[in-house]
């Protein structure tokens, strides 16, 4: 029980922290508060590609926090010890699925960055970069399975339970 | 489902209530109407004993196959 209610003040404050996040990259940098000059060049000398690559990573974010918040609506139930209700299965499908796409996106901008870099003779041949999405990515994976296990193990405690 | 729970027949032959049977064998009252209901997914062969030793019948007369 401790633990249900760590992991739903810890994905609470993971959520409530992202949001500020993304409401900071939404409205505080149009204003220019905020510096976006990441690659060591003016925002007015970037090309299509560096633009992309922002639209990209701030889609990555927008993702990540939609699976958060479904991860949130699992906490919820947890809570309430009803680990094998149909909303955690639902809700555990879809986070997984939007981690999986928020690794798939982040692990683009990689690509597309390596490229770039690749382009202007700056390459190294590994980079820490790539891990998060690959670990995102995987978390998905877990969580879609998990969701597969739920639902067998809810059809075998309804089963379990109608036996009299 | 194609299994009928003659429970009810049963017990109104032998003049029982519910609540004295499911005493009698020592499941619950609201077990014993998931039973009577048939929403029952299985039924243990200690519930079964406990049930025909209690009601002195055989398990034919609790249980029937229906052709669907």
């Amino acid at each position: 029980m401790r633990r249900n209610i760590v992991f739903k003040t810890l994905i609470d404050i993971l959520f409530i922290f992202q949001g500020f996040g993304i409401l900071g990259a939404f409205l505080i940098m149009p204003f220019g508060v905020t510096k976006i000059n990441q690659i060591n060049l003016d925002v007015s000398e970037w090309s299509v590609t560096y633009w992309s690559l922002l639209v990209l990573s701030l889609i990555a974010f927008v993702v990540f926090i939609i699976g958060v918040f479904f991860l949130r609506k699992v906490g919820r139930y947890l809570l309430s010890n009803q680990y094998f209700a149909i909303e955690v299965i639902d809700n555990l499908k879809k986070s997984g699925r939007f981690f999986i796409y928020t690794g798939i996106i982040s692990f683009s901008v990689f690509v597309i960055s390596w490229i770039v870099k690749f382009n202007s003779g700056n390459v190294s041949l590994y980079n820490t970069d790539v891990v998060l999405p690959l670990f995102i990515t995987i978390v998905g994976l877990f969580f879609l399975i998990q969701s597969d296990v739920l639902m067998v193990s809810k059809g075998a405690k309804e089963d379990n339970d109608l036996t009299i | 489902m194609p299994i009928i729970v003659n429970l009810d027949v049963m017990l109104a032959k032998r003049k029982m209530k519910s609540k004295d049977l499911a005493e009698t064998i020592g499941i619950t009252t609201a077990n014993l109407s998931i039973l009577k209901s048939g929403k029952a997914r299985a039924i243990r062969f200690s519930t079964l004993e406990a049930i025909c030793k209690a009601l002195e019948c055989q398990p034919s007369d609790i249980l029937e196959y229906v052709k669907e």
